[in-house]
């Protein structure tokens, strides 16, 4: 319903990506029906798609410099 | 005509060879109804084939069902003549599957003509029919009407809606009550479909027709999570999951990755998150990549499950299967970083409230937090740790009015939650434990 009616209205109002979002909130998610048989081929996906090592104790990366660069100001700015 | 004499002989064959996937096939309707459904003006969510190859089965399979309707339309007595055609062994048999035949006839001729609710009346007419010869070799049969009457079910509300829309002021002319289409179609999947399979008797498992169970159990979860009727699901879990059914994995795997789908989004639901993760890691390492749109699917819960164990899906698997909203999701718990993770809850927040998961992202702020707050940890090296450095970080990634006493509200809440290990002391500051003070996620 929201496909079609909304088109013109995005367009030329909206940027981009909000109207990507309308595509998806209103795309057909039924789970569809499989037309084959399927053979028990074991685990069709890679086990090491999933990450559970990430929790390190390194603190070189850009995010922590930057913290680490906020609390010294904020403590330096305190005293 | 011929295609309506080569039709009759088909099934014939399928019947006389008991080969269920023929039968099947020979008495689908599928195709015609997902046709019918994607010419509807006002749905809003037509169906796309998976393959060109899929789609032109589709069209075949209808411009087929088209030349045999003009047969049947101009047929004199189409009952006596499908009976007497209608050869196998047994005449009681032959009785009933002419009734089916036909009925199905009539339902599809009554489709061509828009006719929808008598459609739906003589599908149920044949289901009537079928499941009083229903066994175990024709299961194929069974599951392909149960998904035929949820998709004549999904027609004829559609065109209900669209009746009543243009005709607001008439008068319903059935005492004003609305047949409730899914309503009517769980009534015929569970008192019908689902008790054929559940009233045989026998001892040996491996013959009994409770083999056919998951098939219609599917369907049926397919409407109530479509009506938003999910506490219906529970007795159908307990009775197929109840010692007199055969285990899960005895029933085929394409029915079980949908089973294992649903129970798995409807543990989501009930907030057992646990069961919820392993039932659709299931799915997805089963579930085909064929089936690129049913992979995507199961992933879309999938994800929150891992994150909540804090198990993050890599950026290629994401991307892969066009989910990048989680993108930005992970890398901020990742590094606690605040900002992004609410900026990310934002943007993409009509897409996870549409698909149900916004209010479980929600609640993985927490191990934000925690994450935040190990690395100011880490940056100060001593065991006790200022305030003012928490202060600082939550200044830097919400906003420039946290003051202390919401700071040490989110510490106490880490602690009471056992993300954190210490204490609180207002003269000194946070005093960690000198022992594994952030404790192995997920701590549960």
């Amino acid at each position: 319903m929201a496909k079609t009616e909304q088109k013109p209205a995005t367009s030329t109002l909206e940027t981009k990506k909000p109207k990507e979002e309308n595509v998806e909130v209103i795309e057909d998610d039924e789970f569809e029906e499989f037309e084959d048989h399927i053979a028990d081929g074991g685990d069709d996906e890679p086990k090491d798609q999933w990450e559970d090592d990430w929790d390190t104790d390194q603190i070189d990366d850009d995010f922590s410099k930057q913290l680490r660069a906020e609390i010294e100001s904020h403590s330096s700015m305190k005293s | 005509m011929t295609e309506f004499y080569t039709h009759l002989t088909g099934i014939n064959e399928a019947l006389n060879s008991e080969n269920g996937p023929m039968l099947a096939q020979q008495l689908s309707m599928t195709e015609l109804l997902i046709i019918t459904l994607n010419n509807q003006t006002n749905n809003p969510t037509p169906r796309k084939f998976t393959s060109k190859q899929t789609e032109s089965n589709y069209i075949n399979k209808f411009n087929l069902l088209k030349k045999i309707d003009l047969f049947v339309k101009k047929a004199n007595d189409l009952d006596s003549l499908i009976a007497s055609k209608v050869k196998t062994g047994d005449r009681n048999q032959n009785q009933i599957y002419a009734e089916v035949i036909s009925n199905r006839l009539k339902s599809i001729s009554a489709i061509f003509d828009s006719r929808y609710s008598e459609a739906f009346k003589y599908l149920s007419e044949e289901i009537n029919s079928f499941v009083k010869i229903f066994e175990l070799w024709s299961s194929p049969l069974l599951w392909k009407l149960c998904l035929d009457i949820r998709l004549m079910a999904e027609l004829t509300s559609l065109s209900e809606q669209t009746n009543n829309n243009n005709n607001n002021s008439n008068n319903n002319n059935n005492g004003g009550k609305k047949t409730d289409y899914f309503e009517e179609a769980t009534r015929i999947l569970l008192s019908k479909c689902f008790q054929a399979a559940n009233a045989d008797r026998t001892n040996i498992m491996s013959e009994s027709k409770k083999n056919a169970a998951m098939g219609v159990v599917n369907q049926l979860f397919h409407i109530y999570f479509k009506i938003n009727n999910l506490k219906l699901c529970k007795n159908l879990v307990t009775t197929i999951e109840s010692s007199g059914f055969p285990p899960l994995e005895n029933y085929p795997l394409s029915q079980l990755i949908t089973y294992r789908f649903f129970n798995g989004r409807l543990a989501v639901f009930n907030g057992n998150y646990k069961k919820a993760q392993q039932e659709l890691l299931f799915a997805f390492n089963k579930c085909p990549s064929s089936s690129f749109k049913n992979k995507r699917l199961i992933l879309l819960y999938l994800v929150p499950m891992q994150l909540e164990q804090c198990k993050f899906p890599k950026k290629t698997l994401l991307e892969k299967y066009k989910l990048s909203q989680f993108v930005d999701i992970v890398q901020s718990i990742k590094y606690g970083n605040i900002k992004l993770f609410n900026q990310c809850l934002t943007t993409h927040q009509n897409f996870f409230i549409s698909k149900g998961i916004y209010l479980i992202l929600e609640k993985l702020k927490i191990i934000v937090y925690r994450n935040l707050f190990k690395r100011v940890f880490l940056i100060n090296t001593a065991p006790r740790i200022p305030i003012g450095n928490f202060v600082a970080a939550l200044k830097w990634m919400e906003n420039d009015s946290v003051d202390i006493d919401e700071t040490e509200c989110i510490l106490a809440n880490l602690i009471s939650n056992g993300y954190l290990k210490g204490y609180i002391s207002h003269k000194v500051g946070l005093v960690v434990s000198p022992t594994n003070p952030f404790p192995k996620l997920p701590i549960n």
